[in-house]
């Protein structure tokens, strides 16, 4: 910081760069906003203006069986195929940082598909694959699902982080006397362990709000976005705001303790300092 | 045989190529038991190349690597009885500097106690006693340097490896480091090789040095025989800086530079030559004095043109450019007039400090 004082285009400048980031974060965050303060309306009906505020939609929304229900089991799935998604990705980036492979961009960019492709495309496919295996319709293929879309970019993520992972480590514990297997234990899981665990983060948002796909091929199995969508035919109940309040107040929660703590991390295993 | 213990490391007839480039040819080397070898040479010559085939990091293509007396080729580096001190250190960020000591013990299924123990003894020889429970990003360059040497001595290797050891120092903590070295060399007995760049630290702490070039050792010897009577042309130069006047053996012992025979070069210095031998003779600049044209010079002599004086106090350097256009120094003590730049003088020296070596 300098104390000397702005001229008055700094000033001016100054002042427009605070209006953008202004605009950007109500650009981002007024959705969500509203979302949660909808949820304290006392109306059936939400809407403005706010006349009486009230809690009771949290306690409406926790009573809904049907909610909690597909609350429940969107939780379950979405931990079920990050966790898949973060064991393939693991491997894989390993394999594509550190080994010489022919071909590797056309290898990366054909990881890259699914993220790129459109999502109604892939729903689609998988409706028609499907059809050859009718019992996996449901829990198995919803999971089937999101662990395709989330590992492809977890590969990428975790690819980065172990093309920036010194090898030096590894050949200075196997020169200790660690074999492979003791190696990957005892160095490369403690070292990239931060970046595992976001992109384990990521993966689980991502799988626990996917709906297109998850709506191709779920059958009668119904995730929190399929509930709130066939809700929302009718009128939107006030209880799903107070749910997504929730949900919101949870995820902005543990991302940001998420991201604290990653940082921390990366700070107490970061480089040597030389002289 | 009077010495039944075989060398610590053997290196045997090795080459290494990668396809098309051969990297390392031929090279053979021995190393002895609680010797001090330095592997010297600029970089791309493949000296880490062949630390790493020691280590188990690389195969050498054809020949072969013992240590002690055994073929250690095809063994994984984990199964090998050497220890290497990397030249970003490769602490572990995610243990203390104990623990990272006691990293390769606990491989070796030493016992608790017993760790805690040979950890306590090596913190204090590194002087780094009660530094244990820090963390590798609050220690600094030079102690994490101590902690690497430290982690690969506390498993007593039978061959200690350092790649460019003191690279990553600045010079006055290199120079203090240096010394430490050679003295827990001294105390621990045990087989050190290490590769470096820079000759003046291979000079300081080598019991043997090999030069290598272009993938092959040029001279493998002392460090005084390696200054004194380098072999080659390249290891004159390389190992502190030498003045060569590229020359033909003559008639009659002369010794031929631009066809003419330079002056008084006594002719048992070409003895072992024959005519229309390619030389360069080789005279270190401290060994060099300048005189003014015309006088008698004692020994050898040879015209050059100065083109730069410089001083530094008790030395200064009298740069000369020969009639072929190389360069030839002169260091001589600050106290006597210099010659004036531009002109021509005399450059000068005893006959017994100046020697042949083909080209």
């Amino acid at each position: 910081m300098s104390a000397r004082p702005r001229s008055p285009q700094e000033r001016g400048g100054f002042a427009l760069l605070s209006l953008y980031a202004v605009l950007i974060y109500l650009f981002l965050y007024l959705p969500i906003a509203v979302i949660v303060l909808f949820a304290f309306d006392a109306k059936p009906i939400p809407g403005l203006p706010l006349d009486t505020l009230t809690t009771g939609w949290f306690v409406e929304a926790l009573r809904d069986q049907k909610l909690t229900g597909s609350l429940l089991t969107s939780l379950r799935l979405a931990v079920v195929s990050a966790i898949l998604s973060t064991l393939l990705a693991m491997p894989a980036a390993m394999v594509l940082a550190w080994l010489p492979i022919r071909f590797k961009s056309l290898v990366m960019a054909m990881v890259l598909g699914p993220v790129v492709l459109p999502q109604l495309v892939l729903g689609l496919g998988l409706v028609i694959l499907l059809r050859s295996a009718p019992d996996l319709v449901g829990e198995p293929a919803i999971i089937l699902a999101h662990t395709t879309i989330t590992s492809s970019y977890a590969t990428l993520i975790l690819y980065s982080r172990f093309l920036g992972f010194r090898r030096s480590y590894i050949e200075a514990a196997m020169n200790l006397g660690a074999s492979e297997l003791v190696v990957f234990r005892e160095v490369i899981l403690p070292l990239v362990r931060p970046a595992l665990i976001s992109v384990f983060m990521l993966a689980f948002t991502d799988a626990f709000g996917e709906f297109v796909v998850a709506w191709f091929v779920a059958g009668f199995t119904e995730t929190l976005p399929i509930t709130i969508w066939t809700s929302l035919r009718q009128v939107i109940s006030p209880k799903v705001y107070a749910l997504s309040s929730v949900i919101i107040l949870v995820t902005l929660a543990i991302s940001l303790v998420s991201q604290l703590w990653v940082i921390r991390q990366t700070r107490l295993t970061s480089k040597v300092q030389t002289s | 045989m009077t010495n039944t213990k075989p060398p610590a490391v053997e290196i045997d007839a090795i080459t290494k190529s990668y396809g098309e480039t051969t990297a390392i040819r031929g090279v053979s080397m021995d190393v002895r038991d609680g010797e001090f070898v330095t592997i010297l040479g600029p970089s791309g010559c493949g000296k880490s190349t062949l630390l790493r085939m020691i280590s188990g990091f690389a195969e050498p293509t054809t020949g072969d690597v013992r240590i002690g007396g055994k073929s250690v080729v095809g063994l994984a580096p984990y199964k090998r009885d050497t220890a290497m001190v990397f030249q970003d250190y490769a602490l572990f960020p995610h243990r203390t500097i104990a623990e990272n000591i006691a990293f390769g013990l606990r491989m070796r299924k030493v016992e608790r106690a017993e760790i805690a123990r040979r950890v306590d003894e090596m913190l204090a020889l590194i002087n780094l006693s009660g530094y244990g429970g820090r963390r590798v990003s609050e220690i600094s360059g030079g102690q994490a340097q101590r902690v690497a040497l430290g982690r690969a001595l506390v498993v007593r290797p039978s061959v200690l490896l350092l790649d460019e050891p003191l690279g990553a120092l600045d010079m006055k903590l290199r120079k203090q480091m240096q010394a430490e070295l050679k003295k827990i060399h001294r105390e621990l007995g045990l087989t050190f090789v290490a590769v470096t760049h820079d000759q003046e630290e291979a000079l300081t702490l080598s019991d043997r040095i090999a030069v290598m070039n272009a993938g092959s050792v040029e001279q493998f010897a002392d460090p005084e025989t390696l200054y004194r009577r380098p072999a080659t042309r390249f290891v004159a130069d390389f190992v502190g800086g030498a003045n060569l006047i590229d020359a033909e053996v003559g008639p009659a012992g002369a010794l031929l530079f631009r066809g003419l025979p330079l002056s008084g070069i006594g002719s048992d210095a070409v003895k072992d030559r024959a005519i229309g031998d390619k030389v360069s003779l080789v005279v270190r600049p401290e060994c060099v004095a300048t005189s003014a044209l015309g006088g008698q010079a004692p020994g050898p002599a040879i015209e050059a043109m100065v083109t730069e004086v410089l001083f530094s106090g008790a030395v200064q350097q009298i740069v000369g450019r020969l009639a072929d256009g190389s360069l030839f120094v002169a260091h001589e003590q600050g106290l006597k007039p210099p010659p004036e730049r531009g002109s021509t003088v005399l450059f000068h020296w005893d006959g017994s400090l100046s020697w042949l070596v083909a080209r």
